[in-house]
């Protein structure tokens, strides 16, 4: 009774899953920490914030291109 | 064994309840398939007199009196948060069934009553304290168990998950009884406190090594752990959806309550073997369980590898029991998993009743434009599988991987927050379905009781998630012999 997509192997299949995934983990924060430099630099902690937003923007965009993909 | 007065009075819940269960079976001989609702409401009516008999002994100072049927059975706090939980499980299923049931052409009444004697079997479940009384209680509930998986008889994916679940379920159950017998050969007592005390000064055996082994293993089976969990997927898919839905909470919550008494109380000693194995085994069930989900389209068997991903995050509190937030975070975690998990499959059931069955994640496109009501309470029930805030599952992760961490698995905590991560990509594929999707314009209206089951579900899991004080609070008063 497996209920697999046709079309795609396995092994593509989760590890397209898992990285779409961890995309929500790894943007916001590589966001975060990158905005955080960029914010030393210029001045303004905020930016370390919109930093991590863009980051899970990035996550959601990714998420968006993978499931059209699998539709 | 002799009864004491009080025993009547503190086993008046699981009483009634059998009473309860008898009755609804007589009446299903006289009640045709017409008046099947009545009978649904009826075991309702019992399943509310229950919870009002639970609250009456609680309150009841002769359940810290002296042991109850001889010391096999314990009224603590613990004890009766599993029993409320579990209760409200039940009524939740017999809510979100009454018009799943109803549409099908088996009869209901047997149904009701099973459901029933399931929730018997698993009130004696969480007040065992010896392995003897644990075992039958978990056979009770077991045996009515594979009768609902394969209730809609006429289905051959029901019959082949009842035959299925039937198997692997005996063949668990021989290996749970096996390591129960190695306890007791080499111990020779069956109650856990005697048990606590006896391996608190004797040397460790080979044989009790093996006997807690298979025990473990037994109660992993239960609750759908890796790699005892073959059974999970096809048992979910194949089970009517509101069997599917109670199977994912109600029997897992009682059996994580018997795990947790046996290891917390009986076999403390041994933590250090014990552990180990529960911690190998946690995260294998959090990466496979979630790697698998990801592969699925179907979703019942989407929601059963969750469900087995959602049982490795459970054992992180069992592995640090002796941390502040162990076994807390295991309580606070499955209150949260009962709401969230049984509410989503609620929406499942909601679309199928409407002769939209929601077989694959195409299935929810457009929920969003057809009920946006029911677009959003799924999505909270999504967010909070997912642990975001502020919902439920958020608070009760929290509080696991700190158990995690305190117990000195910070290993087993980076996974489960890995594990978690990639879990949101299959749930979230369901919220962008409903929301971003064309779908089918299907006019959905749900059954007052399946929608005041998925209301309740959808008030608590944001209650404890934005308001988590006074439901911690409650909880922590309910940990393992507190009264």
């Amino acid at each position: 009774m497996s209920s697999e997509p046709p079309g795609r192997s396995r092994a593509s299949a989760i590890a397209e899953g898992t990285a779409a995934g961890m995309m929500f983990l790894a943007g916001p924060l590589a966001g975060y920490f990158f905005g955080r430099w960029v914010g030393r630099a210029a001045g303004w902690e905020g930016a370390a914030w919109v930093g991590g937003g863009l980051g899970l923007a990035a996550a959601f965009v990714n998420f968006f291109r993978l499931a059209a993909r699998l539709k | 064994m002799k009864l004491q007065p009080t025993d009547w009075l503190l086993l008046s819940p699981e009483l009634f309840l059998t009473a309860a269960g008898l009755t609804l079976l007589a009446l299903s001989v006289f009640f045709g398939k017409a008046k099947e609702e009545f009978l649904a409401f009826l075991a309702v009516i019992f399943l509310g007199i229950t919870a009002a008999l639970l609250t009456f002994v609680a309150t009841s100072p002769a359940r810290s009196a002296g042991p109850i049927l001889s010391g096999m059975f314990v009224l603590d706090n613990f004890a009766l948060f599993f029993k409320f939980l579990v209760l409200l499980s039940v009524i939740l299923t017999v809510l979100g069934s009454v018009r799943f049931v109803g549409a099908a052409p088996y009869p209901g009444g047997e149904y009701y009553a099973l459901l029933v004697f399931t929730c018997v079997g698993m009130f004696f479940m969480v007040s065992g304290s010896n392995l003897i009384s644990i075992y039958v209680a978990l056979e009770l509930m077991a045996l009515s168990s594979y009768v609902l998986a394969g209730y809609f008889k006429g289905e051959i994916k029901s019959t082949e998950a009842a035959l299925k679940y039937f198997i692997l379920g005996a063949f668990s159950s021989a290996v749970l009884l096996y390591g129960l017998s190695l306890v007791y050969g080499t111990a020779g007592k069956l109650g856990l406190a005697e048990l606590a005390q006896i391996y608190g000064s004797a040397g460790r055996t080979n044989a009790t090594l093996l006997g807690i082994i298979l025990v473990l293993a037994g109660l992993l089976f239960k609750i759908a752990a890796v790699p005892f969990h073959l059974w999970t997927p096809d048992v979910y898919e194949g089970a009517p959806t509101p069997v599917t839905a109670f199977f994912s909470v109600g029997p897992k919550v009682a059996a994580y309550a018997i795990l947790a008494r046996i290891f917390y109380v009986g076999f403390p000693r041994f933590h250090a073997d014990w552990g180990l194995i529960v911690a190998v085994v946690a995260a294998a069930t959090m990466i496979w369980g979630n790697v698998a989900a990801l592969l699925q389209t179907n979703v019942k068997r989407m929601f059963a590898y969750s469900s087995i991903a959602h049982a490795g995050y459970a054992l992180l509190g069992v592995l640090g029991f002796q941390t502040r937030f162990g076994m807390w975070g295991v309580l606070v975690y499955l209150l949260a998993y009962t709401l969230m998990n049984f509410g989503a499959f609620g929406l499942v059931i909601f679309l199928e009743t409407k002769g939209y069955a929601a077989e694959t994640v195409a299935d929810f496109n457009g929920l969003a434009r057809r009920n946006m009501p029911a677009a959003v309470v799924m999505l909270i029930f999504l967010l909070s599988l997912a642990g975001i805030p502020p919902t439920a599952g958020f608070i009760g992760k929290y509080y696991l991987f700190t158990a995690a961490m305190d117990a000195g698995y910070a290993w087993l905590a980076v996974i489960a927050v890995l594990a978690s991560a990639v879990s949101l990509f299959y749930y979230f594929r369901i919220a962008a379905a409903m929301f971003f999707t064309e779908g089918t314009p299907v006019r959905i209206s749900g059954s007052y009781a399946l929608t005041a089951a998925v209301v309740i579900c959808a008030a608590g899991t944001l209650l404890i998630g934005i308001a988590p004080e006074r439901v911690l609070d409650v909880l922590h008063r309910c940990l393992p012999g507190r009264y």
